[in-house]
């Protein structure tokens, strides 16, 4: 085979403990990203809802 | 005499979140997931690599230090930002100036990257020419058109706070852009360029 064909193959290792690893440290970070941003998000809008309903207490 | 039997209109409740702010931070959210996915593939690609071969051999390798400078002038421009966000809301008759700061800091960024981006395609690296050259120019130029559409809409929004016009809203959503620009380009360097 034309060793120039394996040498572009950037997942000619991919078999490997590192490229392994990295696959499961990525997936981790891709599955929790998301859920982070969402629980921030919801947070924010707890927040926001509580400081409104304070200012409308207050302005009673 | 008939008694007159009104019915009271509920007062309308203000949105917790107005809607241009959420609509920015669910834009944000969808596109830092899109740098994610971009950022996970180059990690996976680059750990299955075989020794020696990332960057492939006759390739150039990206210049790091270089882009140090980028980096420093498009982190000083979020801060410059947020420092005229601050002067906006004491309606401080400078505000507009920081604002344009800011942004000439952002447009210094773009263009310096364009410079780096026409050696680089001098030297051989392309989008076809190895898996980093791909990443590279995927995820860079992803950023890059990012900072373009931020430049503009910072730009507009310079435009109308020099007039007295600029609104909360936009501006928000206009900081929050830029802000994301910013924070999402440290990641990407120190994933891409080292």
């Amino acid at each position: 085979m034309n060793q120039l064909v394996l040498l572009a193959c950037a997942v000619c290792g991919a078999g490997e403990d590192r490229a392994s690893g990295a696959l499961l440290v990525m997936t981790i970070i891709i599955s929790l990203l998301p859920l982070g941003m969402m629980g921030g998000l919801i947070g924010y809008f707890v927040y926001q809802s509580r400081k409104g309903d304070q200012a409308a207490e207050d302005a009673k | 005499m008939e008694a007159v039997v009104t019915n009271p209109v509920p007062e309308r409740r203000k949105p917790v979140v107005p809607s241009a702010v959420l609509g920015t931070l669910i834009f944000v959210i969808a596109e830092v997931m899109f740098f994610a996915g971009l950022i996970s593939a180059h990690t996976i690609s680059r750990a299955g690599s075989l020794p020696g071969l990332w960057p492939m051999p006759g390739q150039p390798t990206l210049p790091a230090e270089a882009t140090a400078l980028n980096t420093v002038l498009l982190l000083l421009s979020g801060a410059v930002l947020f420092f005229g966000y601050r002067l906006w809301k004491k309606q401080s008759p400078v505000a507009h100036w920081v604002t344009l700061a800011a942004w000439g800091l952002g447009a210094a960024f773009v263009a310096l990257q364009g410079v780096e981006w026409v050696a680089l395609l001098s030297q051989g690296l392309t989008l076809r020419s190895s898996p980093l050259g791909s990443f590279f120019y995927l995820i860079v130029g992803g950023h890059a058109v990012h900072a373009l559409a931020a430049l503009v809409a910072m730009f507009w929004a310079w435009m109308q706070m020099a007039r007295g016009q600029l609104t909360s809203g936009f501006f928000f959503g206009v900081q929050t852009f830029w802000y994301f620009v910013v924070l999402m380009w440290p990641v990407i360097y120190a994933r891409v360029y080292f």
